[in-house]
């Protein structure tokens, strides 16, 4: 199993995106790279080859429920695991994006101080 | 050597804590916008585009509250957003009042945050609770299509904006309280 190190985060909020990153460098120690759109995560994720993809759901433009579907239309990219952030946390919700490929659901808001070990878990749990 | 320089996460909170101060100081700008938004709607032109606009807003601000432990914020933006789902992007007089005490509220909640370490939300979540119990109320007086224009008279009836910027209701009526939320500012 190949270590956790390099994280794509998808998120259209710059406030947002701001905390994401500084948690996941600075406590989880993360190599980090931040996309504003699903768009622009497609066009990133092959150059930067990341280990993980941590994207919000309700983005504007594509969202993160179609980003995942294109991105699981290219086979050099299907298996990437993606974690998807999210206020919609209702079991069914959380059910349904892991019925479309979501390896786990990380509520928003979330815990700047907790999102690189909430990560770092989901990761264990899909390769442990 | 500082605790910070060898603690990621005491540094981390120290950024946290400049990153809340900016998104405090920038909050009553974007409860302008949030506000023009729905003044944009009353005035009909581009009115899709405003609710675009006014729910991205709202949705934004709520995961950017909460992450910087502004939690009420998000709470009240979840409302916000529920009331702006349900309305179906239809404005009505009733629509304007209640869209503009969400604001109110977030207004007050950014006023008392930056105010105080250690904030008391109570007055706030009260005002919240008042709404909501408002609008459940009018929607199930709203069910018949003919009604909807006398609730859009009665909602707007109920509140107002204070110049200390509280909504509060001009009834004397449980549950509301018939004077403003934040006397000690009027």
């Amino acid at each position: 199993m190949s270590d956790l190190k390099r994280i794509l985060c998808v998120e259209d909020e710059p406030d947002i995106q701001a905390v994401a990153r500084l948690a996941l460098e600075m406590v989880g120690g993360f190599t980090v790279k931040v996309c504003s759109s699903g768009q622009e995560a497609l066009d990133s994720v092959a150059a930067f080859a990341p280990d993980l993809i941590l994207m919000d759901v309700m983005m504007p433009g594509m969202d993160g429920p179609a980003t995942l579907q294109a991105l699981r239309a290219q086979a050099d990219l299907a298996a990437i695991p993606v974690v998807f952030m999210t206020a919609k946390v209702q079991p069914e919700e959380v059910q349904h994006y892991k019925d479309i490929g979501a390896v786990d659901v990380i509520p928003k808001p979330f815990d700047p101080m907790t999102l690189a070990s909430q990560v770092r878990d989901a990761w264990m749990r899909r390769n442990g | 050597m500082s605790p910070n320089s060898v603690n990621p996460a005491g540094q981390l909170e120290a950024v946290l804590l400049r990153l809340r101060g900016d998104f405090l100081a920038e909050l009553p700008e974007r409860c302008n916008r949030l506000e023009q938004a729905v003044l944009a709607l009353e005035g009909g032109q581009g009115a899709e585009a405003a609710y675009e606009e006014l729910f991205r807003n709202v949705h934004s601000l709520k995961g950017t509250g909460g992450t910087f432990g502004l939690q009420t914020i998000t709470t009240i933006c979840h409302q916000f957003e529920s009331f702006l789902s349900d309305s179906h992007s239809r404005y009505t007089q009733a629509f304007g009042s209640a869209a503009l005490a969400y604001v109110d509220l977030l207004r007050q909640v950014g006023d008392l945050a930056a105010a105080t370490a250690s904030p008391d939300f109570t007055a706030v979540e009260a005002a919240l609770e008042r709404l909501r119990t408002t609008l459940l109320r009018s929607r199930a007086r709203c069910s018949s299509p003919s009604l909807r224009p006398a609730c859009a008279a009665f909602i707007s009836s109920l509140w107002r904006t204070c110049r200390c910027r509280s909504a509060w209701s001009t009834t004397a009526s449980r549950p509301w309280t018939g004077s403003c939320i934040n006397p000690s500012n009027c």
